[in-house]
């Protein structure tokens, strides 16, 4: 079948899509279907940025984007599509012309780490950023190793790779590798030198399972270590964070250029970071990147304040089935150091299908919540007897501690007997049974 | 009365919440009367097993199980033993692999007769397994890369999802006091009339009459999650 007509059904089918409410997927579908190659018949821009890691690609993708366009750039970007190979290829063809032609400067893609080797066979991204790799839907993706195995086979020798030098397993992408840019946080005030979390899945060298050295860390396990064994270590980075002022809201990059922080926290810095150097490398100046990053609110923004019952609550969306997501909310609260009640909400287990598979709670630092500040603790939710059992085996005294199944009754207990503010900690999949209750 | 507890590669083996498995048999043999040692050892680390009451060893990722199984080789006449002597150890997630004859070529510790065969991708299912050695049904969580050929010591009846071989209905291995299922993750604080069972089991070897205690918010737990799985049978 002519391209022309291919790139035709695409649109047609996406346009209805869009009027019935449909996702991104089929179009890309039904166009590789009626010819596999089509990708070898269009022509793409010279520039194509992928970002995939298993925490911060869409913001880190959404952060690129708007760089890039407010720049005056011509971007395509599957911000609100699907990232698997099927919707991306949906959102290429709709950005082509007629003769195949995409009418874009540069190609700004978010793809599931899963289906990078598929994605990949259809075109090679100019710049591969791999924001980290760990625990996140084990279900789905068995463990951080294994998709690091994934990505390893997708990944050939023309593709640029922008890193984050901080993580030993996603870094070890570049290990004795030419073509690579790092990225990373320098020491600071926030960096810290005991790994206090419940698990650590870098206590040992990635590549040879030597124990590492570490220096410090930023969180959990990102940091700067070395492994005596085989050398792979945090390399020397292109661009830094060179301070982080957490009270302040502030993030220093390359120690020139400071920037107001919406929300402030070592993992969206990162992701600035990330969204930083790429753009760098695609052509922008710094200067110009800063002036977009400053006082950026995200589209999507995971958190959302409101007033209930006269108290200031904040809903702090959180990944099922992540602990580090769950742990950055969670370090919020705390960091917060204000008199509060915190809801946590467990009622559907996966954020894409059904399973029962509660063991990723026990990965989750609910110590943290031991602080004076948090007076009261709601859990609620379907499985809310998994998260009390969770609960029983923290230091946090049990009196604090409230257990409610039924939502509409967590609700009138949030409401009524809240003390300070209140922060909801729950995922994108349940917060709307919080949000549609208030 | 004092019980040890080994957590054997406590570091490596730990990938979805298997420390958990600790924590749940430390409290119960402690709410029977018992003082618990829990010893953490892992790589590098001398093991004496003949001291220990129960050996726990959590699941890991396919490079992790590699890494410790060459360490726990230097050990395979100790463990034998400890098994044949009745010693309780319980093994979950990919970690009973290593005591088969080999994965794929490489060679394993050769204390029982199954040979493991590693799979081209991860086979992953939510399970119900039944078992002669209890009432209640097994609920969990299954997520592997490997099936299992020549078992002939079989623990579980599977019920719902998948067992250790494609071909045949059953899972896991249970020989003397041994007790291994690809079941990954906290399965002790999930289940607890297997919890239970471990309990027993102990108070039988030091001579002390168990006490029947209620944990109100595990049956209730355990109770959903069956009621869940139920449903999509
Ligand atoms: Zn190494």
């Amino acid at each position: 079948m002519k391209k022309a007509i291919i790139i035709l059904i695409n649109k047609i089918i996406s346009k209805i899509g869009k009027l019935v409410g449909k996702g991104s997927s089929l179009p890309g579908r039904i166009s590789l279907k009626l010819d596999k190659d089509i990708f070898k018949k269009i022509v793409l821009p010279d520039k194509i940025i992928v970002v995939t890691g298993s925490n911060g690609k869409t913001s880190t993708t959404e952060m690129i984007c708007n760089i890039l366009e407010r720049n005056g750039l011509r971007v395509g970007c599957n911000k609100e599509g699907s990232n698997q190979t099927e919707g991306v290829t949906t959102m290429i063809l709709n950005a082509c012309n007629f003769k195949g032609i995409v009418q874009k400067d540069v190609l700004v893609i978010e793809s599931d780490e899963r289906y990078t080797r598929n994605t990949f066979k259809l075109f090679k991204p100019t710049y591969l950023v791999i924001t980290n790799l760990y625990r996140d839907q084990m279900t789905r993706n068995g463990h951080p190793e294994h998709i690091y195995n994934i990505i390893k086979d997708a990944i050939t020798d023309d593709i640029s790779l922008v890193l984050n030098a901080d993580d030993p397993l996603s870094s070890l992408f570049g290990y004795k590798r030419d073509n690579v840019i790092y990225y990373g946080m320098n020491r600071n005030s926030l960096s810290h030198t005991v790994n206090k979390s419940v698990y650590n899945d870098s206590k040992y060298c990635p590549n040879c399972k030597t124990l590492l050295q570490y220096d410090y860390y930023n969180y959990a396990h990102i940091g700067s270590y070395l492994c005596p064994q085989c050398g792979h270590k945090r390399e020397n980075v292109t661009y830094a964070i060179t301070d982080l002022r957490l009270s302040e809201g502030q993030v220093i990059f390359d120690n020139d250029y400071n920037i107001k922080m919406n929300m402030s926290s070592p993992y969206s810095a990162y992701n600035m970071l990330a969204a930083y150097s790429v753009c760098n490398l695609v052509g922008i100046e710094k200067k110009q990147i800063v002036n977009v990053l400053n006082n950026y609110v995200m589209q999507n923004d995971r958190v959302q304040t409101f007033k209930l019952n006269g108290h200031n609550a904040m809903l702090l969306t959180s990944k099922h089935e992540n602990s580090i997501s769950y742990n950055q909310s969670l370090e919020y609260v705390v960091r917060e150091n204000k008199d509060c009640t915190v809801v946590i909400i467990i009622d559907a287990v996966s954020r894409k299908y059904f399973t029962s598979e509660t063991s990723w709670i026990w990965d989750i630092d609910f110590e943290l919540l031991k602080e004076k500040n948090v007076k009261k603790i709601i859990l609620a939710g379907k499985y809310v007897y998994d998260l009390v059992q969770r609960f029983d085996y923290t230091d946090i005294p049990k009196e604090k501690i409230l257990a409610i199944q039924d939502l509409d009754e967590m609700m009138k207990e949030t409401k009524e007997n809240s003390i300070g503010n209140i922060y909801v900690v729950t995922c994108f999949s349940d917060r709307m049974k919080f949000l549609d209750r208030r | 009365m004092k019980v040890k507890i080994l957590h054997l590669y406590y570091d490596l083996m730990n990938l979805y919440g298997e420390y958990g498995n600790v924590k749940v048999l430390e409290r119960h043999f402690q709410d029977q009367g018992f003082a618990v040692k829990v010893d953490n050892k892992t790589l590098g680390d001398e093991l004496n097993f003949s001291q220990y009451d129960f050996i726990y060893i959590g699941c890991g990722t396919e490079k992790n199980l590699e890494h410790v199984s060459k360490h726990l080789a230097n050990y395979r006449e100790d463990i034998k033993e400890y098994i044949e002597k009745n010693g309780l150890i319980l093994c979950t997630g990919n970690s009973f692999e290593m005591f088969g004859k080999s994965i794929d070529d490489k060679e394993m510790l050769n204390i029982f007769e199954y040979t493991v065969k590693r799979l081209k991708d991860r086979k992953t299912s939510d399970i119900i397994y039944t078992s002669d050695i209890l009432t209640n049904k097994i609920v969990g969580f299954v997520n592997k890369m490997g099936e299992i050929e020549n078992n002939y010591h079989n623990l579980f009846k599977v019920e719902f999802g998948i067992g250790c071989n494609k071909d045949n209905k059953y899972e896991g291995v249970y020989y003397k006091n041994f007790f291994g299922t690809y079941v990954s993750g906290p399965i002790l604080a999930r289940n607890p009339e297997l919890l239970k069972l471990f309990v027993i089991k102990l108070c039988e070897k030091e001579n002390i009459k168990y006490k029947e205690i209620k944990y109100e918010n595990e049956e209730k737990a355990y109770k959903l999650v069956l009621t869940e799985l139920e449903k999509r049978k």
